[in-house]
């Protein structure tokens, strides 16, 4: 459970955010759907990259200046 | 059978009305309900007197072999300020204060929400949202101050292509975004999850029980799982109540020290 859930929450906020971003850009500019379908992909790569962050040790990420 | 007679039938039939739990409700009678104060208020109200307590009567009699409060206080600020240190370094002891408040407000809510008749706060996603929301606030805050505008560098790892930039940074900025809507929503649906098992596994034992005295009897395995599963809920409660902390702690060493 534990690790399997920390994964879905994770790729599911991202995405979630990234479609109220697009969303609310789209509300205030008038330009539906474009920014919308931008920012969902947007979102989706942010999962991605949270779920790497979640799996890859902290050592072994690539850390300048530090 | 007539319609008179199948509603009848209907309302006798045992329901599970598993979220019925989590409604608010007026507390403490006509003043709580005219200043709008809930059950969730009373509960808030509960765990942060009996935390403020528990340090108090613990820390007061400062002997050197230490009673059972005592060796409780000691051992809830020790435990968190090795986590707090270990997480986010030798600065951590600036943040223990935060780190440890928000810990013992999760977890005596999940703790004292397993009690029969009580009421789970972190239940709410607004109580673990508005949570969440502090902490991320708190943490760009300290970023901003420690930092200044070279926080905005942590959007933008060096050395990569700056023909990545335009992709790179709003993908970096969802990301940070994203941290306290993980935060809450875990929380928040790990409580909702377990007290939703405890009404469906707990209605199972009534409706067996009284469906007759053959099937009755295997009321007992429903039952029997409810207590297993109280166990399992109170390492949930512990569990997740430390990863907030720890998250929280891992923001913070973000903050300080900028990857």
């Amino acid at each position: 459970m534990g690790i399997g859930a920390r994964v879905g929450v994770e790729l599911v906020s991202a995405l979630a955010v990234g479609l109220a971003i697009g969303w609310g850009l789209d509300w205030l500019l008038g330009t539906r759907p474009w920014l919308l379908a931008l920012f969902v992909l947007l979102g989706g790569a942010a999962g991605v990259a949270n779920v790497w962050r979640l799996m890859m040790p902290r050592k072994t990420r690539p850390t300048p200046g530090s | 059978m007539s319609g008179r007679e199948l509603s009848l039938a209907a309302e006798a039939a045992p329901k599970i009305d598993a979220l019925g739990q989590f409604e608010l409700h007026g507390a403490l009678g006509a003043i709580g309900r005219s200043v709008n104060f809930t059950n969730s208020n009373l509960m808030m109200i509960l765990a942060s007197a009996l935390l403020l307590a528990t340090m108090y009567y613990g820390a007061k009699p400062q002997a050197i072999i230490p009673g059972r409060l005592q060796a409780l206080a000691e051992m809830a600020y020790s435990g968190i300020m090795d986590m707090a240190v270990g997480a986010i370094g030798p600065e951590g002891k600036k943040y223990f204060p935060f780190v440890f408040t928000l810990f013992f407000f999760v977890f005596l809510g999940n703790v004292l929400g397993l009690l029969p008749y009580s009421f789970t706060y972190t239940s709410h996603i607004a109580v673990t949202g508005g949570l969440a929301v502090m902490v991320i606030v708190i943490v760009t805050l300290v970023a901003l101050r420690i930092h200044g505008l070279k926080f905005f560098g942590y959007f933008f790892p060096e050395g990569a292509p700056k023909l990545l930039a335009p992709l790179i940074i709003p993908v970096e900025v969802i990301s940070y975004l994203s941290r306290p809507v993980s935060l809450s929503i875990r929380l928040f649906a790990n409580m909702v999850a377990g007290h939703v098992m405890f009404e469906v596994f707990g209605s199972f034992i009534l409706i067996l029980a009284g469906a007759g005295v053959v099937t009755g009897a295997f009321g007992i395995l429903p039952l029997a799982l409810t207590v297993i599963l109280q166990g399992f809920e109170l390492l949930v409660a512990a569990l997740q109540a430390y990863v907030f902390a720890v998250l929280t702690c891992i923001y913070l060493h973000d903050a300080v020290h900028l990857h």
